[in-house]
Protein backbone atom coordinates (compact mmCIF):
# COMPACT_ATOMS: atom_id res chain seq x y z
CA UNK A 1 0.00 0.00 0.00
CA UNK A 2 1.53 3.34 -1.02
CA UNK A 3 2.52 5.77 1.70
CA UNK A 4 0.25 8.82 1.70
CA UNK A 5 1.80 12.16 0.88
CA UNK A 6 2.50 14.43 3.86
CA UNK A 7 -0.29 16.80 4.76
CA UNK A 8 0.37 20.39 5.77
CA UNK A 9 -1.31 23.35 7.44
CA UNK A 10 -0.18 26.97 7.47
CA UNK A 11 -0.92 29.94 9.67
CA UNK A 12 0.15 33.53 10.21
CA UNK A 13 2.08 34.21 13.38
CA UNK A 14 4.87 36.39 14.77
CA UNK A 15 4.98 38.50 11.63
CA UNK A 16 5.50 35.65 9.22
CA UNK A 17 4.03 32.39 7.97
CA UNK A 18 4.35 29.13 9.87
CA UNK A 19 3.79 25.74 8.26
CA UNK A 20 3.50 22.28 9.73
CA UNK A 21 3.69 19.16 7.59
CA UNK A 22 3.14 15.64 8.91
CA UNK A 23 3.72 12.20 7.47
CA UNK A 24 0.39 10.97 8.82
CA UNK A 25 -2.29 13.17 7.25
CA UNK A 26 -4.80 12.21 9.92
CA UNK A 27 -2.74 14.10 12.49
CA UNK A 28 -2.43 17.38 10.59
CA UNK A 29 -5.04 19.31 12.53
CA UNK A 30 -3.73 18.21 15.91
CA UNK A 31 -0.22 19.11 14.83
CA UNK A 32 -1.42 22.53 13.69
CA UNK A 33 -3.02 23.16 17.09
CA UNK A 34 0.22 22.33 18.85
CA UNK A 35 2.18 24.63 16.55
CA UNK A 36 -0.31 27.43 17.11
CA UNK A 37 -0.03 26.97 20.89
CA UNK A 38 3.74 27.22 20.69
CA UNK A 39 3.62 30.31 18.49
CA UNK A 40 1.15 32.06 20.78
CA UNK A 41 3.30 31.21 23.78
CA UNK A 42 6.55 32.44 22.25
CA UNK A 43 4.89 35.67 21.12
CA UNK A 44 3.50 36.36 24.59
CA UNK A 45 6.85 35.61 26.17
CA UNK A 46 9.39 37.05 23.75
CA UNK A 47 7.89 39.77 21.57
CA UNK A 48 9.65 43.11 21.83
CA UNK A 49 6.72 44.73 20.02
CA UNK A 50 3.96 43.79 22.45
CA UNK A 51 3.61 45.97 25.49
CA UNK A 52 2.01 43.05 27.33
CA UNK A 53 4.74 40.53 26.58
CA UNK A 54 6.83 39.10 29.35
CA UNK A 55 9.97 40.43 27.67
CA UNK A 56 8.52 43.95 27.77
CA UNK A 57 7.86 43.56 31.48
CA UNK A 58 11.42 42.37 31.99
CA UNK A 59 12.73 45.41 30.12
CA UNK A 60 10.67 47.68 32.35
CA UNK A 61 12.13 46.23 35.53
CA UNK A 62 14.83 48.94 35.64
CA UNK A 63 17.65 46.47 35.92
CA UNK A 64 16.08 44.46 38.73
CA UNK A 65 16.24 40.69 38.89
CA UNK A 66 12.97 39.20 37.69
CA UNK A 67 11.55 35.70 37.91
CA UNK A 68 10.38 34.73 34.45
CA UNK A 69 8.46 31.90 32.82
CA UNK A 70 10.32 28.77 31.78
CA UNK A 71 9.79 29.71 28.14
CA UNK A 72 11.29 33.19 28.37
CA UNK A 73 14.12 31.87 30.48
CA UNK A 74 14.83 29.21 27.88
CA UNK A 75 14.61 31.66 25.01
CA UNK A 76 17.10 34.05 26.61
CA UNK A 77 19.34 31.16 27.60
CA UNK A 78 19.38 29.86 24.05
CA UNK A 79 20.06 33.34 22.69
CA UNK A 80 23.01 33.75 25.05
CA UNK A 81 24.33 30.33 24.19
CA UNK A 82 24.11 31.13 20.48
CA UNK A 83 25.97 34.39 21.17
CA UNK A 84 28.67 32.53 23.04
CA UNK A 85 29.09 29.94 20.32
CA UNK A 86 29.31 32.56 17.58
CA UNK A 87 31.61 34.74 19.66
CA UNK A 88 28.99 37.44 19.71
CA UNK A 89 28.19 37.54 16.01
CA UNK A 90 24.58 36.78 16.93
CA UNK A 91 23.86 38.71 20.12
CA UNK A 92 20.47 39.25 21.81
CA UNK A 93 21.52 42.66 23.14
CA UNK A 94 21.13 44.28 19.72
CA UNK A 95 17.66 45.56 20.63
CA UNK A 96 18.66 49.22 20.78
CA UNK A 97 20.69 48.86 17.59
CA UNK A 98 17.76 47.41 15.70
CA UNK A 99 15.46 50.13 17.02
CA UNK A 100 17.96 52.83 16.03
CA UNK A 101 17.89 51.44 12.51
CA UNK A 102 14.14 51.98 12.45
CA UNK A 103 12.92 48.42 13.07
CA UNK A 104 10.87 49.36 16.11
CA UNK A 105 7.52 47.68 15.45
CA UNK A 106 6.08 44.61 13.79
CA UNK A 107 7.59 44.43 10.33
CA UNK A 108 4.11 44.48 8.79
CA UNK A 109 3.59 47.92 10.36
CA UNK A 110 7.00 49.32 9.49
CA UNK A 111 7.07 52.15 6.94
CA UNK A 112 8.82 50.86 3.85
CA UNK A 113 10.57 54.18 3.43
CA UNK A 114 11.29 57.14 5.65
CA UNK A 115 13.61 59.99 6.48
CA UNK A 116 17.32 59.50 6.86
CA UNK A 117 18.42 58.10 10.20
CA UNK A 118 19.71 60.72 12.61
CA UNK A 119 21.31 58.56 15.27
CA UNK A 120 24.67 56.89 14.99
CA UNK A 121 24.70 53.08 15.04
CA UNK A 122 24.49 51.63 18.51
CA UNK A 123 26.86 48.67 19.11
CA UNK A 124 25.43 45.85 21.22
CA UNK A 125 26.39 46.11 24.90
CA UNK A 126 27.11 42.38 24.96
CA UNK A 127 25.16 39.27 25.81
CA UNK A 128 27.39 38.50 28.77
CA UNK A 129 25.85 41.37 30.71
CA UNK A 130 22.58 39.47 30.97
CA UNK A 131 22.39 37.60 34.26
CA UNK A 132 20.65 34.25 34.15
CA UNK A 133 20.07 32.22 37.28
CA UNK A 134 18.79 28.79 36.35
CA UNK A 135 18.29 27.72 39.95
CA UNK A 136 15.77 30.46 40.65
CA UNK A 137 14.78 31.04 37.02
CA UNK A 138 15.52 34.72 37.23
CA UNK A 139 16.91 37.14 34.71
CA UNK A 140 18.49 40.54 35.21
CA UNK A 141 18.92 42.83 32.26
CA UNK A 142 21.03 45.85 33.15
CA UNK A 143 19.39 49.21 32.68
CA UNK A 144 19.69 50.45 29.11
CA UNK A 145 20.13 47.07 27.49
CA UNK A 146 17.36 46.08 25.13
CA UNK A 147 16.96 42.47 24.13
CA UNK A 148 15.93 41.29 20.69
CA UNK A 149 15.30 37.56 20.51
CA UNK A 150 14.31 37.66 16.85
CA UNK A 151 17.43 35.89 15.67
CA UNK A 152 16.94 32.71 17.66
CA UNK A 153 13.32 32.63 18.84
CA UNK A 154 11.86 31.60 15.49
CA UNK A 155 14.27 28.70 15.29
CA UNK A 156 13.62 27.80 18.91
CA UNK A 157 9.87 27.66 18.45
CA UNK A 158 10.30 25.54 15.32
CA UNK A 159 12.42 23.05 17.27
CA UNK A 160 10.06 23.04 20.24
CA UNK A 161 6.95 22.57 18.14
CA UNK A 162 8.46 19.81 16.02
CA UNK A 163 9.58 17.85 19.06
CA UNK A 164 6.27 18.32 20.84
CA UNK A 165 4.28 17.24 17.79
CA UNK A 166 6.43 14.18 17.17
CA UNK A 167 6.06 13.13 20.79
CA UNK A 168 2.43 14.04 21.29
CA UNK A 169 0.94 13.06 17.96
CA UNK A 170 3.44 10.37 17.06
CA UNK A 171 4.08 11.39 13.50
CA UNK A 172 6.99 12.49 11.42
CA UNK A 173 6.84 16.25 11.29
CA UNK A 174 8.39 19.29 9.66
CA UNK A 175 7.78 22.76 11.05
CA UNK A 176 8.75 25.92 9.22
CA UNK A 177 8.56 29.30 10.90
CA UNK A 178 9.40 32.00 8.39
CA UNK A 179 11.67 29.60 6.55
CA UNK A 180 13.48 28.25 9.59
CA UNK A 181 12.83 24.52 9.41
CA UNK A 182 12.85 21.86 12.12
CA UNK A 183 12.04 18.19 11.74
CA UNK A 184 11.32 15.43 14.22
CA UNK A 185 10.22 11.83 14.05
CA UNK A 186 10.56 9.76 10.92
CA UNK A 187 10.84 11.60 7.63
CA UNK A 188 8.74 10.58 4.65
CA UNK A 189 10.32 8.33 2.08
CA UNK A 190 12.97 10.33 0.27
CA UNK A 191 13.11 12.89 3.06
CA UNK A 192 11.47 16.27 3.50
CA UNK A 193 11.79 18.37 0.36
CA UNK A 194 12.77 21.94 1.17
CA UNK A 195 13.01 24.66 -1.44
CA UNK A 196 15.89 27.10 -1.10
CA UNK A 197 15.17 30.65 -2.18
CA UNK A 198 15.81 34.20 -1.15
CA UNK A 199 12.35 34.67 0.37
CA UNK A 200 10.54 32.03 2.39
CA UNK A 201 7.22 33.34 1.10
CA UNK A 202 8.16 32.96 -2.57
CA UNK A 203 6.27 30.49 -4.79
CA UNK A 204 7.63 26.95 -4.75
CA UNK A 205 8.21 27.15 -8.50
CA UNK A 206 10.58 30.09 -8.08
CA UNK A 207 13.09 28.54 -5.69
CA UNK A 208 16.77 28.19 -6.62
CA UNK A 209 17.03 24.58 -5.57
CA UNK A 210 15.12 21.83 -3.81
CA UNK A 211 16.99 19.67 -1.30
CA UNK A 212 15.95 16.80 0.90
CA UNK A 213 16.61 16.41 4.62
CA UNK A 214 15.60 13.51 6.80
CA UNK A 215 16.54 14.89 10.21
CA UNK A 216 17.58 17.98 12.10
CA UNK A 217 17.00 21.54 11.03
CA UNK A 218 17.68 23.88 8.16
CA UNK A 219 17.70 27.65 8.33
CA UNK A 220 18.34 30.47 5.91
CA UNK A 221 19.25 34.11 6.40
CA UNK A 222 19.05 36.79 3.76
CA UNK A 223 20.00 40.42 3.48
CA UNK A 224 17.64 40.83 0.53
CA UNK A 225 14.31 40.47 2.33
CA UNK A 226 12.86 42.18 5.37
CA UNK A 227 14.41 45.43 4.16
CA UNK A 228 13.32 49.04 4.45
CA UNK A 229 14.52 52.41 3.19
CA UNK A 230 15.67 55.33 5.30
CA UNK A 231 16.91 58.27 3.28
CA UNK A 232 19.10 56.82 0.58
CA UNK A 233 20.01 53.73 2.58
CA UNK A 234 18.48 50.31 2.07
CA UNK A 235 18.51 48.63 5.48
CA UNK A 236 17.98 45.02 6.42
CA UNK A 237 17.26 43.22 9.66
CA UNK A 238 20.54 41.40 10.33
CA UNK A 239 22.63 43.59 12.59
CA UNK A 240 26.33 43.27 13.28
CA UNK A 241 26.47 43.51 17.08
CA UNK A 242 29.99 44.92 16.95
CA UNK A 243 28.96 47.98 14.96
CA UNK A 244 25.25 48.20 15.62
CA UNK A 245 24.74 48.70 11.91
CA UNK A 246 23.31 46.37 9.29
CA UNK A 247 25.74 43.62 8.45
CA UNK A 248 27.56 44.33 5.22
CA UNK A 249 25.56 42.60 2.49
CA UNK A 250 28.35 40.37 1.22
CA UNK A 251 25.97 37.40 1.24
CA UNK A 252 22.53 37.60 -0.26
CA UNK A 253 21.36 34.25 1.08
CA UNK A 254 22.91 31.74 3.45
CA UNK A 255 21.36 28.33 4.16
CA UNK A 256 22.75 25.92 6.74
CA UNK A 257 21.64 22.50 7.96
CA UNK A 258 22.30 21.33 11.49
CA UNK A 259 21.25 18.99 14.24
CA UNK A 260 18.57 21.48 15.25
CA UNK A 261 17.01 24.55 13.70
CA UNK A 262 18.65 26.67 16.41
CA UNK A 263 22.06 25.32 15.41
CA UNK A 264 21.41 25.99 11.74
CA UNK A 265 20.00 29.45 12.37
CA UNK A 266 22.93 30.43 14.57
CA UNK A 267 25.38 29.72 11.79
CA UNK A 268 23.32 31.11 8.93
CA UNK A 269 22.89 34.41 10.79
CA UNK A 270 26.50 34.51 11.95
CA UNK A 271 27.66 33.88 8.39
CA UNK A 272 25.91 37.02 7.21
CA UNK A 273 27.61 38.99 9.99
CA UNK A 274 31.00 37.39 9.39
CA UNK A 275 30.84 38.33 5.72
CA UNK A 276 33.62 37.12 3.48
CA UNK A 277 35.51 35.48 6.31
CA UNK A 278 32.66 33.11 6.99
CA UNK A 279 33.54 30.50 4.40
CA UNK A 280 36.54 29.09 6.23
CA UNK A 281 34.58 29.03 9.48
CA UNK A 282 31.74 27.16 7.84
CA UNK A 283 34.08 24.65 6.27
CA UNK A 284 35.68 23.98 9.63
CA UNK A 285 32.29 23.66 11.31
CA UNK A 286 31.43 20.62 9.23
CA UNK A 287 27.85 21.79 8.80
CA UNK A 288 26.50 21.75 5.28
CA UNK A 289 25.83 25.17 3.85
CA UNK A 290 24.89 26.98 0.68
CA UNK A 291 25.89 30.61 0.25
CA UNK A 292 24.83 33.04 -2.43
CA UNK A 293 27.00 36.10 -2.86
CA UNK A 294 25.45 39.37 -3.88
CA UNK A 295 26.90 38.93 -7.35
CA UNK A 296 24.91 35.70 -7.62
CA UNK A 297 27.79 33.30 -7.20
CA UNK A 298 26.77 30.16 -5.31
CA UNK A 299 29.03 28.26 -2.92
CA UNK A 300 28.08 24.82 -1.62
CA UNK A 301 30.05 23.55 1.38
CA UNK A 302 30.45 20.37 3.40
CA UNK A 303 28.33 18.13 1.26
CA UNK A 304 25.54 20.52 0.39
CA UNK A 305 24.45 19.41 -3.10
CA UNK A 306 25.62 21.83 -5.79
CA UNK A 307 23.11 23.72 -7.85
CA UNK A 308 22.41 22.10 -11.16
CA UNK A 309 25.13 23.03 -13.63
CA UNK A 310 27.13 24.98 -11.07
CA UNK A 311 30.92 24.90 -11.05
CA UNK A 312 32.83 24.84 -7.78
CA UNK A 313 33.03 28.25 -6.18
CA UNK A 314 35.18 27.33 -3.21
CA UNK A 315 38.16 25.11 -2.59
CA UNK A 316 37.94 22.35 0.02
CA UNK A 317 39.70 24.57 2.55
CA UNK A 318 37.16 27.32 2.13
CA UNK A 319 38.93 29.73 -0.19
CA UNK A 320 36.55 31.28 -2.61
CA UNK A 321 37.24 30.76 -6.28
CA UNK A 322 37.57 33.98 -8.21
CA UNK B 1 9.49 22.26 28.70
CA UNK B 2 11.95 19.95 30.19
CA UNK B 3 13.09 20.76 33.67
CA UNK B 4 16.03 22.89 34.59
CA UNK B 5 17.63 20.33 36.78
CA UNK B 6 21.20 21.27 35.99
CA UNK B 7 22.54 24.19 38.00
CA UNK B 8 23.86 26.97 35.84
CA UNK B 9 27.48 27.47 35.10
CA UNK B 10 28.60 30.71 36.64
CA UNK B 11 31.20 32.90 35.06
CA UNK B 12 33.43 34.93 37.33
CA UNK B 13 31.78 38.26 38.08
CA UNK B 14 33.01 41.56 36.81
CA UNK B 15 34.14 40.82 33.29
CA UNK B 16 33.26 39.23 30.04
CA UNK B 17 33.38 35.45 30.21
CA UNK B 18 36.79 34.16 29.31
CA UNK B 19 36.82 32.89 25.80
CA UNK B 20 40.43 31.86 25.49
CA UNK B 21 42.71 33.03 22.74
CA UNK B 22 40.74 34.25 19.83
CA UNK B 23 42.02 33.06 16.49
CA UNK B 24 43.75 35.69 14.43
CA UNK B 25 41.31 35.06 11.64
CA UNK B 26 38.45 36.14 13.83
CA UNK B 27 40.27 39.22 15.03
CA UNK B 28 40.89 40.19 11.46
CA UNK B 29 37.24 39.77 10.76
CA UNK B 30 35.99 42.17 13.39
CA UNK B 31 34.86 45.57 12.30
CA UNK B 32 34.81 49.04 13.77
CA UNK B 33 33.04 48.33 17.01
CA UNK B 34 35.35 45.59 18.15
CA UNK B 35 37.69 47.88 20.00
CA UNK B 36 34.81 49.59 21.70
CA UNK B 37 33.47 46.25 22.77
CA UNK B 38 36.75 45.26 24.35
CA UNK B 39 36.52 48.22 26.69
CA UNK B 40 33.00 47.50 27.77
CA UNK B 41 31.49 45.48 30.55
CA UNK B 42 33.86 45.91 33.41
CA UNK B 43 30.90 45.70 35.75
CA UNK B 44 29.09 42.88 34.16
CA UNK B 45 28.20 39.60 35.66
CA UNK B 46 27.17 36.93 33.25
CA UNK B 47 25.61 33.79 34.48
CA UNK B 48 24.94 31.50 31.61
CA UNK B 49 22.67 28.62 32.26
CA UNK B 50 24.08 26.30 29.69
CA UNK B 51 22.68 23.30 31.45
CA UNK B 52 19.31 24.71 30.60
CA UNK B 53 20.43 25.22 27.03
CA UNK B 54 21.35 21.58 26.78
CA UNK B 55 18.03 20.60 28.28
CA UNK B 56 16.42 22.60 25.51
CA UNK B 57 18.20 20.59 22.90
CA UNK B 58 20.69 23.25 22.00
CA UNK B 59 23.36 20.76 21.12
CA UNK B 60 25.63 22.37 18.62
CA UNK B 61 27.45 19.32 17.53
CA UNK B 62 30.58 21.15 16.52
CA UNK B 63 31.94 24.28 18.08
CA UNK B 64 31.70 27.05 15.58
CA UNK B 65 35.21 28.01 14.47
CA UNK B 66 36.27 31.31 15.81
CA UNK B 67 33.82 31.01 18.62
CA UNK B 68 34.80 30.62 22.21
CA UNK B 69 36.46 27.25 22.15
CA UNK B 70 37.62 27.42 25.73
CA UNK B 71 34.64 29.11 27.26
CA UNK B 72 34.07 28.13 30.83
CA UNK B 73 30.48 27.14 30.44
CA UNK B 74 30.16 23.47 29.76
CA UNK B 75 27.14 22.13 27.99
CA UNK B 76 26.00 19.20 30.01
CA UNK B 77 24.80 16.07 28.41
CA UNK B 78 21.26 15.41 27.39
CA UNK B 79 19.67 12.50 25.71
CA UNK B 80 16.43 14.12 24.80
CA UNK B 81 17.36 17.37 23.24
CA UNK B 82 17.42 17.07 19.53
CA UNK B 83 14.66 14.69 18.78
CA UNK B 84 17.07 11.86 18.30
CA UNK B 85 19.22 13.45 15.66
CA UNK B 86 22.61 14.96 15.55
CA UNK B 87 24.94 16.00 12.79
CA UNK B 88 28.44 14.66 13.36
CA UNK B 89 28.73 14.39 17.11
CA UNK B 90 32.07 12.66 17.30
CA UNK B 91 34.00 15.29 15.44
CA UNK B 92 34.27 17.97 18.08
CA UNK B 93 37.44 18.49 20.03
CA UNK B 94 36.56 21.65 21.88
CA UNK B 95 36.39 21.76 25.62
CA UNK B 96 32.97 23.32 25.47
CA UNK B 97 31.34 20.33 23.90
CA UNK B 98 33.45 17.37 24.73
CA UNK B 99 31.17 16.36 27.56
CA UNK B 100 28.13 16.45 25.39
CA UNK B 101 26.58 13.07 24.98
CA UNK B 102 25.39 12.64 21.45
CA UNK B 103 21.81 11.75 20.83
CA UNK B 104 21.03 8.16 20.10
CA UNK B 105 20.29 8.19 16.40
CA UNK B 106 22.78 9.14 13.73
CA UNK B 107 20.62 10.29 10.88
CA UNK B 108 22.48 12.60 8.60
CA UNK B 109 21.46 16.22 8.46
CA UNK B 110 23.36 16.84 5.24
CA UNK B 111 20.85 17.76 2.55
CA UNK B 112 20.74 15.74 -0.62
CA UNK B 113 19.45 16.48 -4.07
CA UNK B 114 15.87 15.60 -4.80
CA UNK B 115 13.43 15.87 -7.61
CA UNK B 116 10.47 16.06 -5.26
CA UNK B 117 8.34 19.16 -5.04
CA UNK B 118 9.18 21.33 -2.07
CA UNK B 119 6.91 21.22 0.96
CA UNK B 120 8.23 24.52 2.31
CA UNK B 121 10.74 27.18 1.31
CA UNK B 122 13.71 28.03 3.46
CA UNK B 123 14.82 31.55 2.74
CA UNK B 124 14.99 34.96 4.27
CA UNK B 125 12.09 35.60 6.62
CA UNK B 126 9.23 36.37 4.32
CA UNK B 127 5.77 37.67 5.08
Amino acid sequence: MPTPDPASRSMRAIGTTAIVAVTDPATADRAARILRDELVAIDRACSRFRSDSELSALQQANGARVKVSPLLFDAITVACEVARRTDGAVDPTVGSAVEALGYDRDFDRLDASGAELCDAPCPAPGWWQIELDGRHRTVRVPLGIHIDLGASAKALVADRAARRIARGVRTGVLVSVGGDVATAGSAPEGGWAVGIGVDSSMPMQAVDQVVSIDAGGLASSSTAVRTWQRGDRRLHHIVDPATGDCAAPYWKLVSVSGATCVDANALSTATVVWGRGAVAKLVASGLSARLVRHDGRVIALNGWPPDEGARPAATPNGEEAS
Amino acid sequence: MRGMSSPPSINPPGRRPTTGTRPASLEANRRDGAHGRARRTARAVAIVATGAAAALGLVVSKEIPGASASAQATVSSTSSGTGGTTATPSSTTSSATQNTTPSSATQSTTPSSTTKSATVVSGGTGS
